[in-house]
């Protein structure tokens, strides 16, 4: 290899990205290549505080990486907003918009100054056209994180609550 | 009062009516041209004769000049005569196949829409881009060909027969058994090529369908499902044509194998004439030559007689295959029509396909002038039928709908296509600009009126207005700010710059987070290596940024520079990410948008990389190095996220720029323009030319800000209009390919709207619009539509019911609950459970 790559000792956008793909279980078990691609095609968004990134009933068709900063999903009851979940660095969100259309249940907004890496449904289509093979792998991880999602919840949830579990078995 | 006689449909007109049709004149012509030629084919043959008995014989040499004159005469003026007939026969024939398509055409476009549910494109594009033209020249030769061959081939007979009646009557006896032959092989030809036909059609119609279906395959990797159904076909296909091509050949040899053995006759019975003082030689001669040229016009009735088998069978075939009535006239009436005001009467409407399947059932229900209806239900629940039956799309089997108290089926396609606008889910865009798309609904109108004008022009102001409404204008304020300014509209440059001046004053600090400024002493990263160097734009085309890596002079200055190699191994730095991240894959548009490296180099690259295993980088040829320091100079570090940039690198391009324009005034003074605050940016965008920079990617939320900033000043300079009749010449790109979902949409909307209907249907026409797009259709449906024109939509979003005057839910092709949304939810039936599921 020439001097060129060893002078440049500065890591590269896509090189970071990739990293960070590699640790989230839904992109990991994909073959290298997608995830490199998908790390090459991965955008770099940064949202100043209070900013909408999508609202209910958008189909937002993006998966988001928390880099800084926290995403706040809130749900609309009447006039007023309630907020759901706040997520922080490091946490993926929208995965499941990436495989297909889904209109959004949620408003999402930037509770702080944030820079999030997204990557599209449309890049995933295209990653999923040129590897058949991801598509099932995504659906695996996806029903992975599923079950996990249920079953921290049903240990979490009260009595009361029962009534909304069973998403697994649907 | 006579009955006029009803037209005859197209698909019902005979192959031989286009031989004639709007060509009587040429072929008059061509009559006149062929009676001369087979005057001019005959003489030759008298003046042979006539050479060798009383020429040759009688050693009279002034009659041989005289006949030799004749004789080149005769030939010459048969050869322009020829040359005239073909240009004849091309100019009919290219006349029949262009009026021929032209009107299958049309009867194809207005044929019922159930008919194009089985009929594939590819199919259509075959049949009338390659099997009606067969036919077309076919009409160009159907009465020059026999006529002249005929003519010609009596004209030998009647000469033969006169010079030597016997010997001719012997010669002339071969062709009848001929003409037994051939009808028998061509019926066999015939039938492989009905058989060919329509195994085009089915192999045109699988390679249409995998194309248009080709996200299927390869999600799937159906290649070899696909390839076995299109080889399966293409394997018929070719037997079937070698089946035909033998009898082709066979009819071919046959002939000339017949005709081959009149020399033959010839020789023995006119030799042994001669021999017996029944014959002079002058005559056998005569004759010989005769039997030789009597060849060519019965080889070209051979071929004439095959074109048309051919063209017949393929010209019955395609119009069998069209000859479907239009469910409704197109054409206006001569009724005069009185404007609608939009109301609905609905009764008992019914709707079976085809093949039986009940689709809609007892439908029932009205709706007065300016009501809106939402129509929801589970998917295949027949809402995108009824209102593709109010538009008049389908014919309903059983019941009735009343406009205006008027039965649909008694007003004309035209009143409808004035008076109801259609949405669709999934609206096609054409290939064109957004004002062509604009205009197409309305423009149909004015053509289909008696009086219209095809070309009328829709004002701007409207077009603007229907874009606003639909929320479309900031998409095409953004097309026309991001398209280039021509090199002479000086006063738009002028503009420009005094808003780019404003915008600094007023927004400046603003716009300092979403948008990378120019600055003379700071690298920009969101534009290429190449452009930081120079910081300006060409006036040569020699210098262009795409001939800059090959140009000695500017090779000079990197290396003057010491930029010439660490831009080499920026570019293989680049090259090997590119190679490693996109080799073995398909083109993918999507992605190398941001790669400096194009699909069609990585290969190229790939032999670079190789090669510098064993060598070094300035070791390799000269267009390898051209190709790597074209990629370095197009490296964009802000949009090219494969390498960053080493600080080193920016720095030395930083002190280049500052060294560029004295090095560059030693070349050739005003070889480029520098940026500068007061002068425009040629070649750059008008959005880039009014910042004096480029917006910074990953911002969603700064667009607002920079749209609001600059329409603000555009509005201020009168500009704004200019600016979006810009956006309006944007092209959409194939079939829209360059429009997102939502803007196709909101683009379909608009086009309708440009045409103000009275009745607007709307078949889930808003699903691809994000929330604001959606709120902004609901609310101009509200505060516009309301009361003025009556909507019908179907809608997958039941949020967005409230305000409509009706709701009807339906199942299974009926409607199971029709009433006011505040009825129906009080009732807790079925709307009640689509809202909020089942208690």
């Amino acid at each position: 290899m020439s001097s060129s790559m060893e002078s440049n000792k500065q890591p590269s956008e896509m090189q970071e990205n990739l990293a960070l793909l590699q640790e989230l279980d839904f992109f990991s078990a994909l073959p290298l290549k997608a995830i490199k691609l998908l790390a090459f095609v991965a955008e770099r968004q940064h949202f100043s505080e209070d900013e909408t990134i999508f609202e209910e009933g958008d189909d937002y068709g993006r998966a988001y990486i928390i880099l800084s900063g926290e995403l706040t999903l809130m749900k609309k009851s009447g006039n007023t907003k309630q907020v759901v979940q706040h997520f922080h660095q490091g946490n993926l969100l929208g995965t499941l918009s990436l495989l297909g259309v889904i209109p959004s249940l949620f408003l999402l907004k930037a509770g702080k100054k944030s820079t999030v890496l997204t990557i599209s449904r449309e890049h995933y289509t295209k990653i999923q056209e040129q590897f058949p093979e991801t598509t099932a792998l995504s659906l695996k991880a996806l029903i992975r994180e599923v079950y996990q999602w249920e079953r921290k919840n049903l240990t979490q949830a009260q009595l009361c609550c029962l009534k909304q579990a069973g998403v697994t078995i649907l | 009062m006579k009955q006029k006689k009803p037209k005859k449909r197209i698909t019902q007109i005979s192959l031989f009516h286009w031989v004639f049709a709007g060509n009587l004149k040429l072929q008059l012509i061509l009559l006149l041209v062929i009676i001369l030629i087979v005057f001019a084919r005959v003489v030759p043959l008298e003046v042979q004769k006539r050479i060798i008995n009383d020429s040759i014989a009688l050693k009279n040499f002034d009659g041989l000049l005289v006949y030799s004159a004749i004789y080149i005469i005769a030939i010459t003026a048969a050869g322009g005569l020829k040359l005239a007939i073909n240009y004849l026969q091309a100019l009919i024939g290219e006349n029949a196949i262009n009026t021929m398509r032209k009107e299958v055409y049309a009867h194809i476009l207005s044929l019922p829409l159930g008919f194009f549910r089985t009929t594939q494109p590819g199919m259509v594009v075959s049949s009338l881009m390659t099997e009606l033209s067969t036919a077309g020249s076919f009409a160009g030769m159907a009465f020059a060909v026999p006529v002249t061959n005929i003519l010609t081939l009596l004209a030998f007979a009647v000469y033969l027969l006169w010079l030597n009646t016997k010997l001719a009557t012997v010669t002339l006896l071969l062709y009848p058994v001929i003409v037994f032959v051939l009808p028998i092989l061509q019926k066999k030809a015939n039938r492989a090529n009905k058989k060919r036909v329509d195994l085009s059609r089915r192999t045109s119609s699988q390679i249409a369908e995998s194309i248009s279906g080709i996200h299927e395959v390869q999600v799937h990797g159906a290649f070899a499902e696909e390839n076995r159904k299109f080889g399966h076909l293409t394997d018929q296909l070719k037997k079937i044509r070698i089946r035909w091509s033998l009898f082709r050949f066979a009819i071919k040899t046959a002939n000339n194998y017949f005709v081959g053995l009149g020399p033959f006759i010839i020789f023995i019975y006119g030799g042994y004439l001669i021999m017996n003082g029944q014959l002079e030689l002058g005559a056998m001669v005569a004759f010989l030559s005769a039997q030789e040229k009597l060849f060519d016009p019965w080889k070209e009735l051979i071929d004439f007689y095959q074109t048309y088998q051919d063209a017949s069978v393929q010209y019955y075939r395609t119009m069998n295959y069209f000859d479907a009535l239009p469910e409704f006239p197109v054409e206006c009436s001569s009724a005069p029509k009185q404007p609608l005001t939009g109301g609905i009467e609905v009764q008992g409407l019914s709707f079976q396909t085809s093949d039986g399947h009940r689709l809609l059932s007892d439908i029932t229900f009205s709706l007065k002038p300016g009501e809106h209806l939402a129509v929801v239900g589970f998917s295949g629940s027949g809402k995108s039928t009824l209102i593709q039956c109010i538009g008049k799309m389908y014919a309903y089997s059983q019941g009735s709908i009343q406009i205006d108290g008027v039965e649909l089926s008694s007003l004309s396609k035209q009143e409808v296509i004035e008076n109801i606008g259609y949405v669709s889910q999934n609206p096609f865009i054409f290939t064109d600009t957004i004002r062509e798309n604009l205009l197409y609904a309305k423009r149909a109108t004015t053509t289909l009126s008696a009086s219209g004008d095809p070309k009328e022009v829709v004002d701007l102001d409207k077009m603007i207005l229907v874009l606003q409404q639909v929320g479309l204008f900031v998409d095409v304020m953004r097309f026309g700010l991001e398209s280039t300014v021509g090199p002479d509209d000086t006063k738009t440059m002028e503009t420009i710059i005094r808003i780019r001046k404003k915008l600094r004053e007023k927004f400046g600090d603003k716009l300092k987070k979403s948008v990378e400024f120019y600055s003379r002493d700071s690298y920009h990263h969101n534009s290429s290596v190449g452009e930081n160097i120079i910081f300006g734009s060409s006036t040569n085309p020699n210098f262009g940024p795409h001939l800059l890596p090959e140009n000695k002079n500017f090779l000079l200055f990197l290396r003057q520079e010491n930029l010439h190699l660490p831009l080499l191994q920026l570019g293989e730095t680049l090259a090997v990410e590119a190679v490693d991240l996109f080799s073995g894959l398909e083109s993918m548009d999507l992605f190398f948008e941001k790669s400096p490296v194009s699909f069609e180099n990585i290969k190229e690259c790939e032999k670079i990389i190789k090669g510098l295993k064993n060598t070094t980088l300035d070791q390799i040829s000269p267009a390898d190095q051209t190709l790597l320091l074209s990629i370095a100079l197009a490296f964009t570090p802000g949009i090219h996220s494969m390498t960053s940039l080493p600080e080193k690198l920016r720095d030395k391009i930083l002190q280049a720029r500052m060294r560029f324009p004295d090095w560059c005034n030693s070349i050739k003074p005003g070889l480029f323009n520098f940026y500068c605050e007061t002068s425009y940016l040629p070649n750059q965008s008008i959005l880039n030319n009014i910042f004096f920079g480029k917006i910074r990617p990953g911002l969603p939320g700064a667009q607002e800000i920079i749209n609001q900033s600059i329409t603000h000043l555009l509005i201020e300079e009168d500009y704004l209009e200019k600016i979006a009749k810009i956006g309006m010449d944007f092209n959409v790109g194939n079939m829209g390919d360059k429009l997102s979902g939502g803007q196709r949409q909101k683009l379909a909307i608009a086009r309708v709207l440009l045409k103000q209907p009275k009745i607007i249907l709307m078949d889930e026409a808003t699903s691809a619009l994000d929330n604001k797009s959606q709120a902004r259709i609901q609310k101009l449906m509200t505060t516009r539509w309301k009361g003025k024109r009556t909507v019908i939509a179907v809608v997958h979003r039941i949020d967005i019911i409230e305000n409509f005057d009706k709701i009807a839910v339906t199942k299974n092709g009926k409607f199971v609950e029709f009433g006011t949304y505040q009825a129906l939810i009080e009732q807790k039936g079925a709307l009640h459970e689509l809202i909020y599921g089942k208690q």
